[in-house]
């Protein structure tokens, strides 16, 4: 492998996971219209991912699908290298995907602890290593950079969503032990966001109500969630840190 | 019509960047400055001449009826503020041991009293209806808020109120203002630094590298442009913040190290 320095003009290239619906794909599109190519991750959505990477390759010209389920190690250690091998390279990694399921102390489960702490922990670490290890194999100057997407209410606990919420606890402390640990050639920052969308444990007249009651009137837009993951990845002197976009609503109980 | 901001302390070093990025990005600023008047009027015509909006203005932060004089002619002039970038700081060495208490109160008035009355001086000024999330407060703090170390004791004593003053702020002015901070590491000479020291010690952080004062400005201008962030404090300082030390940076160099108080 040749140790020269990368060429400037070299097409930035970020892998997505969950990237196929709601918010990863809003941070997919937002990249791809700032000139990234775009590695969507997806596990089950293969229509919903066919229409992200048609939709960013309109705007970036390069798009490609990867498929893995993220609870499975030996899935996770084969994704990046599919990667590389589709773009020959990658700079950036933004770990979207989210297992989301309700539990709280009365329902929990090793097995729903386990299976929370693999997808939205486990997984991010694995492709984190992994990149910072193909990194090494650019060049003494590549760097590289990765987003985690957190959750405003690491801010301001409730009780419901116990083993998600240990999950991304979880993945906060990664967050700023993989900053020391792969830095400098890496940067490291969390993002997290507040009631962004409905889902499927949340009806849309539900989401409404709650969402007015952030301090700002609203929580968070999934275009301003976007934007926020495009100026962590492009702000050169951020590391080792969490930026949280929720319309202020970890100033308020939820408990 | 162009946005307006107001940065304190807009003269020199990370004022005048921010002053440079706002305006470029093409907001109307208001620099203020106390004694650093040939400074910021050299900054003025520099932005000036390049088409860009810019005005200066004088004031003592020390002096309440001057901030409230500041505010006051802004608004006449052009209209309640979209953005305060609290960022004038006084900055002086001393210790928990044998602080001077004056010293203390005069530090504790710029870099404490000065924000909590000018936001609340804008806050004053925009309508109750304003509920855009386009309007905002920015307090520049210091990496050290959350990476202790003793030195510059009652410097750090204000901005650790300062620190705490984003969230109750935050909750006390939404939905008109989101309040935020910025925490930058070591970005200028400072204090009884030489250059020597400094470029030693501004490489004392997870990137090995010193701060680009430009990526600090554009922190502050996302923050101020995004509007579902408010409560929040934001570190810009190379992962400095990670890396604890038993004192400030710029005695952990060996030539101020031995000379260090």
């Amino acid at each position: 492998m040749s140790s020269t320095s990368p060429p400037a003009t070299r097409q930035r290239t970020v892998l997505i996971t969950g990237a196929a619906k709601r918010l990863g794909r809003e941070i997919a599109l937002t990249l791809a219209k700032e000139g990234w190519r775009v590695a969507v991750h997806y596990r089950d959505s293969v229509e919903e991912a066919a229409k992200t990477v048609a939709d960013c390759k309109k705007l970036a010209g390069a798009c490609a699908s990867f498929r893995a389920n993220l609870a499975s190690e030996t899935a996770v250690r084969n994704l990046l290298p599919t990667v590389i091998e589709e773009f020959g390279h990658v700079d950036a990694l933004v770990n979207s995907a989210s297992t989301f399921e309700h539990d709280t102390a009365a329902t929990f489960t090793f097995a729903a602890l386990e299976k929370h702490v693999r997808s939205n922990a486990g997984a991010a670490i694995l492709l984190s290593h992994a990149l910072f290890e193909h990194l090494q194999t650019q060049g003494d100057e590549a760097r590289g950079v990765i987003v985690n997407l957190l959750d405003q209410k690491l801010w301001n606990p409730s009780p419901d969503f116990m083993s998600y919420t240990l999950s991304k606890a979880a993945l906060e402390a990664a967050n700023t032990m993989l900053a020391i640990q792969l830095a400098p050639r890496m940067r490291v920052v969390g993002v997290a966001p507040g009631l962004t969308l409905a889902s499927h444990l949340l009806r849309p007249e539900k989401f409404d109500s709650l969402n007015k009651l952030s301090p700002l009137g609203h929580a968070s837009t999934a275009a301003d969630v976007a934007a926020t993951v495009a100026f962590a990845l492009n702000n050169k002197s951020i590391t080792g840190t969490t930026l949280l976009v929720d319309g202020g609503q970890h100033l308020v109980s939820a408990a | 019509m162009a946005k307006t901001v107001l940065i304190t302390g807009g003269a020199q070093r990370l004022g005048a960047m921010l002053c440079r990025s706002f305006a470029t990005a093409g907001w109307s600023v208001w620099c203020h400055y106390q004694r650093s008047g040939a400074a910021a009027e050299a900054l003025r015509a520099s932005l000036g001449q390049q088409g860009l909006l810019i005005r200066t203005v004088q004031a003592d932060l020390a002096i309440d009826a001057q901030r409230q004089q500041m505010m006051a002619q802004i608004v006449a002039q052009t209209g309640p503020l979209h953005c305060l970038v609290n960022n004038a700081s006084s900055f002086e060495p001393d210790t928990a041991r044998d602080f001077d208490i004056d010293a203390a109160r005069q530090q504790l008035e710029v870099n404490l009293l000065a924000p909590m009355a000018l936001t609340a001086a804008m806050a004053q000024s925009i309508p109750a209806s304003d509920t855009t999330g386009e309007r905002s407060v920015i307090h520049v703090l210091d990496q050290k808020v959350f990476n202790l170390n003793p030195d510059y004791f009652s410097y750090t004593t204000s901005k650790l109120a300062l620190e705490r003053l984003v969230a109750l702020q935050a909750q006390a002015l939404a939905p008109q203002l989101r309040v935020c901070g910025v925490a930058p590491g070591l970005m200028f000479v400072s204090g009884p630094q030489t250059k020597a020291n400094f470029d030693k010690a501004s490489r004392i952080n997870l990137l090995r590298r010193p701060i680009n004062p430009a990526q600090v400005a554009q922190s502050c201008l996302f923050l101020a442009n995004n509007p579902c962030i408010t409560g929040i404090t934001l570190t810009v300082d190379n992962g400095q913040h990670l890396l604890p030390l038993p004192r400030d940076v710029m005695f952990m160099v060996d030539p101020l190290q031995k000379d260090g108080a």
